[in-house]
């Protein structure tokens, strides 16, 4: 008979397997170190982590690295105008390039690269050179499968150069393919015998924008658009622009530009960014600037997607900024600063962006890094490095990986396990910034339609719904069931009273599949057609029930015989038929008088409510007929057990009827009742497919009884079957049935304590 | 007229009421109060609109539940006759011909410019006809204003042809042979109709009430066990029908016997202590838990859990196509097992309490052990409540769609899981069910407005299963009841 105990226990178990499925959401971050490995023959002797031998490092060292998908290779810029490709598991140089075909006739003596800008969806880099040219170079990892095997094969190829400043005559880059543009160019740019010190390069659909701060100190827009006629061949128009006079005399320090190449952003030696707005890409536009910090600002990156702009300032502040609806200009953007970010001890050296989430790594020059959501505004790891000094870093493209570069340019590499970053309590249950969005919101938007997308998985829309459909239901069905209840237990005839109490049992045998399809497909457009005819039934009904009362309260007695309480509903069937039909007939008329001819347009003026075909409304007739057989059937029990003695006293004592049930078995019962309803709510809460036909499944948040909803339950099973097994989302959706169960379990527990309770005080009296 | 209703709301008490009158009894000097003040009173104490409302909540659930039936029958029943198809003209020569499904007052959109103009001349009606030919007009369904109509008629010529796609078609018989028919449409265009795209003919004006009861009864009997066609719109729902009696039959060998014996464990052997009565009410309120949780559990449990392992051991060789490691009628059944097992409990465990102790004292007493006082003394005599308890948690399976939505129900099943392949049971497959095709076709369809009689037919069906079911229970309780339960007792 253990086997009797086992299965009770698996049912437990059950609640513990949903506990478990979503528990990882809250599993903090977790980082291993992986070790130092020094690049370069030297070292790679010493260590033995590399057959072959890289090259000696190379004058002036690292610009900046990167890692590939899957961590099998480092990308490193050298300041000397080179590019590798290292595979990390031997060392080798997998694809290499150089801005130099052949080597300078000074060694180290010929421009150098001042920056490396990675672009952050794609492999691109931009070489900011210190003879004024931008050289983008693109880095690719053709991925194949020979015998079921990974095989990653990089490339490297630089795309046409940009001559952003005049400096001395270029050598030759290799050009990228494609048919030849008649250009339009504008001469190039300002002559600038000082170079570049930043730049960076988007490619766009139609052209391309470039941009670069120059070493003394102004800052140079490039751009080039092309337009496609029917007739004739594309034309590309080339110019520049200098955008120094927007900074008012301020040193810049930082710039990039979004991927989608519609803001350009400035940072300057006092700790603000100035922003331009490139929608017009020929004439860019001043947006303004906003103060990011105390300290000169030394990072500038956009997010996956474009939209969050990270700022980190020389004293370690990192913040996110997010472009938002001007109110002072007409269709104007500013950015506004969203979430601050943990502190770095030390000047952030590199932000590094992941592919994947919203995520994104700062690290600082003395060996520092933390990682960061931008959804949830957390930082959710803060480690150090044993390195001496940090003067490049990178994120791994899925957010899985890190490497900091040392002075001596030896590799310092973490994994990063960071499964669910984008959900905490504040973003399941608070307000959230959402990027495209202009002040914080309550959002349900779980997928979207690409990589860049933001999940927006906040439960609050959803648990509103979920209460707003089940306060619209109770306050319908729990009045009919309890004075339903009152009337069969303690007027009605007995003979009668055993067949509506199974009568209206059936109700709850009925599936909620076909509640919802009746209401979905058959109450939904019929009170939509006839909503102004609901209006005038219920006032008719309720009108006739008051003459109908008064007209009954003042029968001589004789007649009252006749029709004695007990027999009132042969009345009352009769009265609410002749009211609906009554009240559909003069529906038009009455939307005439007293609607003004269209009543969605009448309830929108005096009530502000909005008119949806599946509403709440309907929501609450259809989940009516699964709560009323519960509440009635519970409480029709409860008040019939009153024991007979305390309404026999109460009349004796010469109470009427109702006073009797109203001041005697109303009281006795009034615990099972609350538990009648209690029960009925964790019926309602629970209802998944009524919800899911009867309404428009719009997660919005709108306490109108006259819109739709998205409940919990229903959003489940929407969504169930689309989330990837053990994905954020799916774990969210089991969280989400932990909700439901925990909140029926609990109800239905107190409710049943307290009819035990009453069972046993009725026991008594 | 209603002052005395309304007040009453917040009357006074018995204690406000009743010392006046001791004081009439006791023959004090009244306060002047006007007769009418003191029937006020009377009616007050009556509590006649309160009486009313209840009165009125009895009958506004009773409504519920009829006119909902009422309008599945209606709409479910209708399905299945051969209505007539009607010929109209209108006023500008064309030629319509479609069954007459409704009728509705036109709603008047220039009153409230005109002000009430279309009031003096009564509202005005249109009807909508379902003229099928969708491949030809696109739609199935059009409205007519009576205005327009000129004639209207029922010639006897006029033949439907359910088709195997496109819905049906209505038209005149021209030519007709072996391959097919050569029929003239509505707008006298005439289309071949090849006789393997027709699953079905009749000219419904030229039947008698009999023939087409004869059609009736026919049409009713294709529906149940013919194939669903054109994505659950047309056909037959038996595919669903099986999966759905499959499934309960499926879920039942598995929620009768875990119920029994959690039943017994706790009524037999468990000694009655605080503990075992937090899990009774534990097991009332697994009751109440919304089936969705059952089918989330189902997923990550049953589906993704068990049949991911069973995939990786057993079927290694398909992967990465999932055996069991996706949604199936296997998966499906025991998840809904799970959630009808607290019936199952509940059930057994209110006819074990209602088997007397002296029966288990007298068994014991002559030497039985406690399990075989069980088996042959309590087991048969709660086999009533047994099967009452099943019946309910099939009656309660066969209508749960949110579950299942999750475990392994689909819109189209490719084959059933028994069919005459070898092992010839499949529990892996996928399947069809009566509830999810209701969702399906009346909210997943493209063509809602064609599907909806369809719907109406399978919900018939649907409340029709789980009636009778709940039914047979009381029925079966009922003799089982009287074969077991001697009187005496």
């Amino acid at each position: 008979m253990a086997g009797g105990m086992a299965i009770l226990l698996a049912m437990a178990g059950m609640l513990v397997f949903i506990v478990a499925q979503a528990a990882p959401l809250w599993r903090a971050a977790r980082t291993e170190h992986l070790g130092t490995v020094a690049v370069g023959a030297a070292a790679a002797a010493a260590t033995g982590d590399f057959a072959g031998a890289v090259g000696a490092p190379p004058g002036g060292g690292l610009a900046a690295v990167a890692l590939d998908e899957y961590q099998e290779h480092v990308v490193m810029v050298y300041v000397d105008g080179r590019v590798d490709v290292v595979r990390l598991a031997d060392g080798a140089v997998a694809a290499s390039w150089t801005v130099w075909p052949t080597a300078p006739a000074v060694p180290g003596g010929g421009p150098r690269v001042m920056a490396a800008d990675l672009h952050p969806e794609r492999d691109l880099w931009t070489l900011a050179l210190s003879d004024g040219r931008i050289v983008p170079v693109e880095v690719t990892f053709a991925v194949t499968y020979p015998g079921g095997q990974r095989q990653i094969t990089p490339s490297v190829r630089a795309l046409e150069a940009v001559e952003l400043v005049s400096g001395p005559p270029p050598p030759s880059v290799e050009a990228s393919g494609g048919e030849p543009l008649r250009r339009e160019s504008e001469p190039a740019g300002p002559a600038s015998a000082t170079g570049l010190v930043a730049a960076v390069f988007r490619p766009l659909p139609d052209g391309w924008v470039a941009a670069g701060l120059t070493a003394d100190q102004r800052v140079v827009l490039r751009v080039e658009e092309q337009s496609r006629s029917l007739l004739g061949p594309a034309r590309a128009r080339e110019t520049t622009v200098e955008l120094t006079g927007g900074l008012e005399g301020r040193r810049p320090t930082a710039l990039t530009v979004d991927p989608a190449g519609q803001y350009l952003l400035v940072g300057d030696a006092d700790g603000g960014i100035t922003a331009w707005n490139l929608r017009r890409r020929m004439t860019p536009e001043l947006i303004g600037r906003v103060p990011a910090g105390d300290a000169p600002v030394s990072r500038l990156a956009f997010l996956l997607g474009g939209r969050s702009l990270v700022a980190a300032t020389g004293d370690g502040r990192v913040t996110r900024w997010l472009p938002v609806a001007d109110p002072d200009v007409p269709g104007g953007r500013r950015f506004q600063l969203v979430n601050e970010f943990q502190r770095h001890e030390a000047p952030v050296v590199a932000i590094g962006v992941s592919r994947r989430t919203k995520g994104f790594a700062t690290m600082d020059a003395s060996g520092g890094w933390a990682v960061h959501h931008a959804t949830t505004g957390r930082t959710q790891l803060v480690r150090r490095t044993d390195l001496d000094a940090v003067t490049a870093a990178a994120l791994a493209p899925r957010g899985d990986g890190i490497v900091l570069v040392g002075p001596g340019g030896e590799l310092d590499r973490w994994t990063i396990d960071n499964p669910h970053p984008e959900v905490t309590l504040g973003t399941l249950f608070g307000k959230v910034w959402y990027e495209g969005y202009d002040e914080p919101a309550y959002v349900w938007q779980s997928s979207g339609g690409s990589d860049a997308f933001e999940p927006k998985l906040s439960l609050t829309p959803l648990l509103f719904g979920t209460l707003k459909g089940t306060l619209y239901a109770l306050l319908l069905a729990v009045p009919v069931a309890v004075m339903g209840a009152i009337y069969t237990a303690h007027f009605m005839e007995p003979r009668w009273r055993a067949i509506v109490k199974p009568v209206v049992e059936l109700m709850a045998g009925l599936p909620s599949v076909v509640l919802g399809m009746l209401a979905g497909l058959w109450l939904a457009p019929w009170m939509e057609r006839h909503f102004p005819g609901v209006v005038a039934s219920g006032v008719l009904a309720g009108a006739g029930l008051l003459v109908l009362a008064a007209l009954w309260a003042r029968f001589p007695l004789a007649w009252k015989n006749r029709l004695p309480a007990s027999r009132l509903v042969l009345v009352a069937l009769p009265l609410l038929v002749l009211a609906v039909w009554g009240g559909t007939a003069v529906g038009p008329l009455v939307e005439r008088w007293f609607m003004g001819g269209d009543y969605r347009q009448w309830l929108l003026e005096t009530g502000g409510l909005r008119f949806d075909q599946r509403n709440s409304l309907v929501v609450a007739v259809a989940m009516g007929f699964a709560v009323i057989p519960l509440v009635f059937s519970i409480s029709e029990d409860a008040l019939s057990s009153v024991p007979g003695h305390l309404v026999s006293g109460s009349l004796a004592l010469g109470a009427t009827r109702w006073e009797t049930v109203r001041r005697v078995v109303l009281p006795v019962a009034a615990p099972a009742i609350f538990s009648a309803v209690m029960i009925g709510f964790g019926r309602a809460v629970g209802e998944t497919m009524i919800v899911l036909m009867a309404t428009g499944n719009t997660p919005v948040m709108d306490l109108g009884i006259f819109t739709g909803f998205r409940a919990l339950a229903a959003n489940v099973a929407v969504e169930m079957s689309e989330a990837p097994v053990g994905g954020t989302l799916y774990r969210v959706l089991f969280l989400s049935a932990l909700l439901l169960a925990g909140v029926t379990f609990m109800v239905n527990t107190v409710a049943e304590m307290v009819r035990l309770r009453l069972r046993r005080r009725l026991a008594q009296l | 007229m209603n002052g005395a209703a309304t007040e009453t709301t917040r009357g006074p008490g018995p204690q406000a009421v009743l010392p006046q009158h001791g004081a009439q009894e006791l023959g004090f000097p009244l306060p002047v109060t006007s007769a009418s003040r003191a029937a006020v009173a009377r009616r007050r104490r009556e509590g006649a609109l309160q009486v009313w409302m209840t009165a009125t909540a009895v009958a506004a659930s009773l409504l519920m539940v009829a006119g909902l039936l009422l309008l599945v029958l209606v709409n479910g029943l209708g399905y299945f006759w051969p209505r007539d198809v009607a010929r109209l003209e209108l006023v500008d020569g064309q030629v319509i011909i479609g069954e007459i499904v409704g009728r509705e007052p036109i709603p008047d959109m220039g009153a409230t410019l005109t002000g009430a103009t279309a009031s003096a001349s009564g509202p005005r009606y249109r009807i909508q006809l379902k003229t099928g030919n969708r491949d030809v007009y696109g739609l199935d369904y059009r409205w007519v204003d009576e205005d327009a109509i000129a004639a209207l008629g029922y010639p006897e010529d006029i033949t439907v042809f359910e088709r195997r796609a496109w819905g049906n078609l209505y038209g005149v018989v021209l030519e007709e042979n072996a391959d097919g028919y050569e029929v003239q449409l509505a707008d006298g265009r005439t289309r071949w109709l090849r006789a393997q795209d027709v699953v079905d003919s009749w000219r419904p004006n030229a039947m008698t009430t009999g023939q087409k009861l004869v059609a009736y009864a026919v049409n009713v009997w294709e529906f149940l066990t013919g194939e669903p066609r054109e994505s659950n719109t047309e056909g037959g729902i038996f595919p669903a029908l099986f999966g759905t009696v499959l499934m309960v039959f499926l879920m039942t060998l598995a929620a009768v016997p875990l119920g029994v014996l959690a039943a017994l464990y706790l009524r037999e052997y468990a000694g009655q202590g605080p503990l075992v009565s937090l899990v009774r009410v534990a097991v009332n309120n697994l009751a109440g838990v919304p089936s969705i949780v059952y089918g989330v559990f189902g997923l990550g449990f049953f589906v993704y859990g068990v049949g991911g392992t069973l995939d990786r051991l057993l079927f290694s060789d398909q992967l990465p196509t999932p055996t069991f490691g996706t949604g199936g009628i296997l998966w499906a059944s025991l998840t809904m097992a799970l959630l009808t097992v607290p019936v199952v409990i509940v059930a057994t465990e209110e006819g074990l309490a209602a088997v007397p102790g002296s029966l288990r004292e007298a068994s014991l007493a002559l030497g039985a052990t406690r399990w075989e006082t069980v088996r042959h003394v309590i087991l048969p005599r709660v086999l009533p409540a047994v099967i009452t308890g099943a019946i309910l948690a099939i009656a309660r399976a066969a209508g749960e769609v949110a579950p299942l939505m999750l475990t392994g129900v689909v819109k189209v099943a490719p084959a059933l899981a028994i069919d005459g392949t070898a092992p010839f049971v499949h529990l892996y497959r996928k399947f069809m069910h009566l509830g999810f095709h209701i969702y399906d076709a009346g909210f997943q369809s493209p063509n809602v407005e064609a599907a909806r009689p369809m719907v109406f037919a399978t919900t018939l069906v649907l409340l029709a299963l789980i009636t009778g079911l709940n039914l047979v229970a009381v029925v079966l309780r009922h003799r089982l009841r009287e074969r077991y339960q001697s009187p005496s007792v």
